[in-house]
């Protein structure tokens, strides 16, 4: 899934502990890898978007 | 057989230098980055010391040197400032854009094969690096062999991990930031890089004002990654508290995440090295890494050099020990100070900035405490402190 509005960052990446997020040119998460523990969402300096948005978020 | 001697993903200041010091020995290096222009978007607040230019030969060129640095301001929660002002130009702040493409175009010079527009994954063979698969900007894919890997990929180090390194993160080693490039605005003293504390203001990090002209700078926060709050958020609110910066433009919306939490201590494993923001080589006190970047690309790019020259790859661990035994060692200083301040309540930084000065500064971020924390010595208020440095 790709998070939209990413300004690719990689903070998502350097803390995902399942490697479910890649980075060519923007987070794209893996959601059979995702395990919805939420880091990515808690590191990403933006307000809006998280890297959930439109996943599996809560 | 090998394409290249050396495949170097990431170009920024740690993977060029490398790629530089490699190719400038006789070897044949490829640079990959996956961005379509190398330094940008930039994700910097563009201050570098002087020492970068002077230790690392880099010539303090008008193509990617906005302004001159002379020293620097320091404000507490409360307003008071600890400032240092010296009479020779500290360092600079740099047009990261053309400095990251400038130091690319010098490993090319040098001999390297430079490619932006190239994504790259390791290419492991019996579990050791083999090389890498790379995927074009334009769709097409390739392997490409060779002897030795540099992982230069910075904070999101998939290479290193790829190659079983354990690089992940937890968010609190990390600091989440934005940043503005901001015009129009009026700056007390453009000379000097500004820098605000406060655990409202910037939870476990501080707000930058560092400028690249009289009425421009760079505006930016870093926060502790762990935390509720949202960078930008904060960011916003303290633009909108300060008349100053209140009605300024912006230029650019600059989003990043330093890695200050320490080292990875294993930086070469088998024919693979690990360098920079990828291997966490970031002074941990002001989150600047691009000195340490370019320090630890050097060393690299020379210990590769020497091991393929003599056709012995357990000389690359000549990387590992060396960067340890100097910058590493400093590093790890930088970092006791900085576990200490992140304790301090807003109260004893206001008290701290009366206490100390710019001087203190200076040698602390050098993880230099001996002077500075004699002066809390004398100050029985602060005892307590004391025993959280000690
Ligand atoms: C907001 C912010 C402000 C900062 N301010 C300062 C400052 O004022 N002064 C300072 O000294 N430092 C500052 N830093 C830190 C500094 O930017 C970094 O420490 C520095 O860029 C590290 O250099 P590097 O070469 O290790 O990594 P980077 O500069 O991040 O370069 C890594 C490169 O690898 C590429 N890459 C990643 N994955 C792949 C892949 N799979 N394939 C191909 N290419 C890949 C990326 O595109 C990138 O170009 C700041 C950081 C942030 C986030
Ligand atoms: S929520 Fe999913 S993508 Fe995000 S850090 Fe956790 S596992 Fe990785
Ligand atoms: S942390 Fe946020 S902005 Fe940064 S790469 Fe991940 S989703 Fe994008």
């Amino acid at each position: 899934m790709r998070v939209e509005g990413c300004y690719g960052c990689g903070g998502c990446v350097a803390v995902c502990p399942t490697g479910a997020v890649e980075m060519q040119d923007g987070a794209d998460i893996d959601l059979e890898k995702c395990s919805g523990c939420m880091l990515c969402v808690r590191v990403c300096p933006t307000a809006l978007p998280s890297p959930i948005v439109g996943g599996r978020r809560g | 057989m090998a394409d290249y001697d050396v495949v170097v993903v990431g170009a920024g200041p740690a993977g060029s230098m490398a790629a530089r010091y490699a190719a400038e020995a006789g070897l044949s290096v490829l640079l990959l980055d996956k961005s379509l222009e190398i330094g940008t978007p930039k994700r910097c607040g563009e201050g570098l010391g002087i020492r970068a230019f002077r230790e690392l030969s880099i010539p303090a060129d008008p193509r990617f040197i906005n302004r001159e640095i002379y020293g620097f301001a320091v404000y507490a929660p409360d307003g008071t400032p600890v400032k240092a002002r010296f009479s020779e130009v500290m360092g600079y702040i740099i047009e990261r854009k053309m400095f990251d493409k400038h130091l690319a175009a010098e490993a090319a010079r040098a001999g390297a094969h430079v490619e932006a527009g190239a994504y790259a994954r390791l290419k492991l063979e019996s579990g050791r690096p083999a090389g890498v698969k790379v995927r074009r900007h334009d769709g097409r894919e390739a392997e490409v062999r060779c002897k030795v890997v540099v992982a230069a990929d910075g904070v999101e180090s998939q290479i290193a991990r790829q190659a079983g390194l354990d690089t992940r993160l937890k968010p609190s080693d990390l600091d989440s930031c934005f940043e503005y490039e901001m015009a129009g605005i009026s700056i007390e003293d453009p000379d000097l890089i500004h820098m605000y504390m406060g655990n409202k203001i910037a939870p476990r990090g501080y707000i930058w004002v560092f400028p690249k002209d009289e009425d421009r700078a760079n505006v930016g926060i870093g926060i502790g990654g762990h935390l509720e709050e949202q960078a930008k958020l904060l960011l916003d609110k303290f633009i909108q508290s300060r008349p100053e910066l209140r009605r300024g433009s912006i230029l650019e919306v600059n989003v990043g995440c330093v890695p200050v939490g320490g080292f990875l201590k294993q930086l070469v494993k088998d024919n693979l090295l690990v360098v920079g923001d990828a291997a966490r080589q970031v002074n941990p006190l002001h989150g600047g890494g691009v000195y340490e970047a370019m320090t630890a690309g050097k060393l690299a790019g020379q210990a590769i050099a020497k091991a393929l020259h003599e056709g012995d790859l357990r000389l690359l661990r000549e990387y590992e020990s060396m960067w340890w035994s100097t910058h590493g060692k400093r590093l790890e200083r930088i970092l006791k100070v900085r576990r200490f301040a992140e304790k301090l309540s807003d109260d004893e930084m206001n008290y701290l900035a009366r206490v100390w000065r710019g001087d203190d500064l200076v040698e602390l971020s050098r993880g230099n405490y001996r002077v500075a924390a004699g002066k809390i010595v004398a100050h029985p208020k602060l005892l307590a402190l004391v025993r959280k440095l000690l």
